[in-house]
């Protein structure tokens, strides 16, 4: 699916945000933000020639700025829409653009908080969802020829509430076809542009790395949240399962997906989640919990008792993995955490079988509707073709469509079992800590259990945040995933931010 | 400690499987209503195959026999009001 606008790339001219603004501006320029008025954990949004990066900025800066109008919504989205027409063509994040309507949307929040009505963090923010993601007019193709002329009549949930909250939708992020894989085909890893971002959600992670907008959507069914945050050294995280409505999103597996925020940063992420959480009647795994502020718990970790996985469950793990893992635990250790080394049965091996058919059974139902018709023949073809590039879905599907429902319910009963174990696991224990990937940049080896696809099988909440990067091969980054009980995202949060308050590999920017 | 004793002998014994043909997974294939090519046929078998290596990974497993899929239909704890009794 080709990389299009979804209108004209109009570029207004900078306008006069208050009567302040250009004043103000020049003066932050002269200060360095980083320096003097953003706390340390965020990441230094100034170039080398002192003037301000705005695609650079996270949230929680580019928000201080707009609602103190400091900043235009307007001015923002213009230098994000300039970064990414300058860069999406190596970088390959985005499948759609929606420069006009993004244009016209930060004007509207422009006119609103000109005249004080100011909705929160996200007013003004340009931000990206995954291209599964029903967007109203405009076009959502998850990737895959089946779906490249669907142009959704409705919004996804998610969409709605970032809407609401007055964020910017820039555009539709880049996938492997209908979200199946580790691997984006075509979008880059903007740490070494010669590797791939990872996925599924792979263009996410991709334009937050290269700074193409500043938070974003993605949806996770074995990792595809995790991997490319891991990959692209940036935060990511997959909510309890049932926090956060699917409603209006391409599924693969309906039992397993989950949506989720990512972003530069820990709190970044956590704004994002107070906004797209929350009970949906149109959701059938909806939960009915109370929405929080994800910030509410203090980034400490003095006390909390965090599990970490034995080193010899990672042994065939990439040694640089290994040692950044190992630096990260020591980091929480140092805060006050205390560690316990925790192994796990060898029954892990079976949630790792049974989220397999679970996903792909569900998979072939949804896909029957394409399977049996003339559309079947529409699917990208793997003939003749081999490589971690090449989408396998329709033979996928196929082969999943020949497993029966007592097998399918046999994944299931032996999922319940795995949830009881793991709620067991978890009883002495505040967190678990564990490597996101096996390796930086996607480099074998790839071992059979890779830790991620447990907290789909389960619904816990697991985040991956940058714990540091590679030496050889260098600068790629690593991941550390932090997962806890249901529903304590702001506990997997707070502990996140504690530990990105301690360290500044969040504050790294890949050269582009 | 039951599953990881079934999991062990899972490593130490071939498990029993039937062995999918081209032919049977045609018929198969086409009772499923699936347009699947010549072409393709060996991908899916391969496929097939590979699932059903999964399968064995916990089909032996000794679950208890009132395990209950974690799947399973539910309501709402109350019926959503109409406004009439």
């Amino acid at each position: 699916v080709p990389a299009k606008s979804a209108g004209n790339n109009a570029r207004t001219t900078r306008r006069k945000f208050l009567e302040i603004s250009t004043a103000a501006f020049t003066s932050i320029a002269a200060s360095p933000i980083g320096a003097t008025t953003a706390p340390p954990q965020q990441r230094p949004s100034v170039s080398t020639s002192g003037a301000i990066d705005l695609p650079a900025l996270t949230i929680v800066e580019a928000a201080r700025q707009i609602s103190r109008r400091q900043l235009s919504p307007v001015e923002l989205t213009q230098a994000v829409l300039s970064r990414i027409e300058a860069l999406n063509p190596k970088v390959g994040a985005f499948i759609t653009v929606a420069a006009d309507q993004a244009l016209a949307a930060a004007k509207t929040a422009e006119r609103e908080i000109q005249r004080g009505a100011y909705r929160g963090p996200l007013h003004g923010i340009p931000v990206g969802v995954k291209d599964t993601y029903y967007t109203k007019g405009i076009r959502t193709t998850a990737a895959t020829p089946v779906l490249e002329n669907f142009v959704p009549e409705f919004d996804a949930a998610i969409v709605e509430s970032l809407t609401r909250a007055g964020a910017i939708l820039i555009g539709k992020l880049n996938l492997p076809e209908f979200s199946f894989g580790g691997y984006t085909p075509g979008c880059n890893n903007p740490w070494d542009l010669t590797r791939n971002a990872g996925g599924s959600s792979g263009g996410a992670g991709a334009a937050l790395a290269a700074s193409l907008l500043l938070g974003a959507a993605g949806g996770d069914t074995s990792g595809s949240i995790r991997n490319p945050a891991s990959t692209c050294g940036v935060v990511g995280l997959k909510p309890t399962f049932g926090l956060v409505s699917r409603y209006g999103v391409v599924p693969i597996s309906w039992s397993l997906d989950h949506l989720g925020p990512m972003a530069k940063t820990a709190e970044d992420t956590a704004i994002l989640l107070g906004i797209i959480a929350g009970f949906d009647a149109r959701d059938r795994f909806s939960a009915r919990v109370q929405v929080t502020d994800y910030r509410r718990h203090a980034p400490n970790v003095r006390g909390m008792r965090l599990g970490v996985i034995a080193a010899a469950e990672i042994e065939q793990f990439h040694p640089e993995t290994k040692r950044a893992f190992s630096d990260a635990v020591k980091v929480l250790q140092g805060l006050g955490a205390e560690i316990r080394e925790v192994s796990f049965p060898v029954r892990m091996k079976v949630a790792a079988g049974c989220q397999r058919i679970i996903r792909i059974c569900e998979a072939a139902a949804y896909h029957r509707q394409f399977l049996t018709t003339d559309a079947a023949d529409k699917y990208l073809s793997e003939v003749g073709r081999s490589g971690p590039g090449v989408s396998r879905v329709r033979t996928s599907v196929e082969g999943g469509s020949l497993v029966t429902a007592a097998q399918y319910l046999q994944a299931q009963r032996a999922r319940a079992l795995f949830i009881k174990d793991m709620h067991k696991i978890f009883e002495p224990l505040d967190a678990l800590l564990s490597p996101t990937m096996p390796s930086p940049g996607l480099l074998p080896p790839d071992p059979p259990e890779t830790f991620r696809t447990w907290w789909n099988v389960c619904g816990f909440p697991a985040i991956s945040l940058p714990c540091g990067f590679s030496k050889d091969p260098s600068d790629l980054p690593i991941g550390l995933q932090i997962s806890a009980q249901p529903f304590q995202d702001a506990r997997v949060l707070a502990i996140a931010r504690a530990y990105e308050s301690a360290t500044e590999w969040h504050k790294r920017h890949p050269a582009l | 400690m039951i599953w990881h004793t079934a999991i062990h002998e899972l490593s130490t014994r071939e498990y029993a499987m039937q062995k999918m043909t081209r032919e049977t997974l045609r018929i198969l294939a086409a009772a499923n209503n699936l347009r699947v090519s010549e072409e393709r046929l060996d991908l899916v078998l391969r496929e097939y195959e590979s699932l059903l290596r999964s399968l064995a990974a916990f089909d032996a497993l000794p679950l208890p026999r009132e395990a209950e899929p974690a799947n399973v239909f539910s309501l709402p704890s109350a019926p959503p009001s109409d406004g009439r009794r």
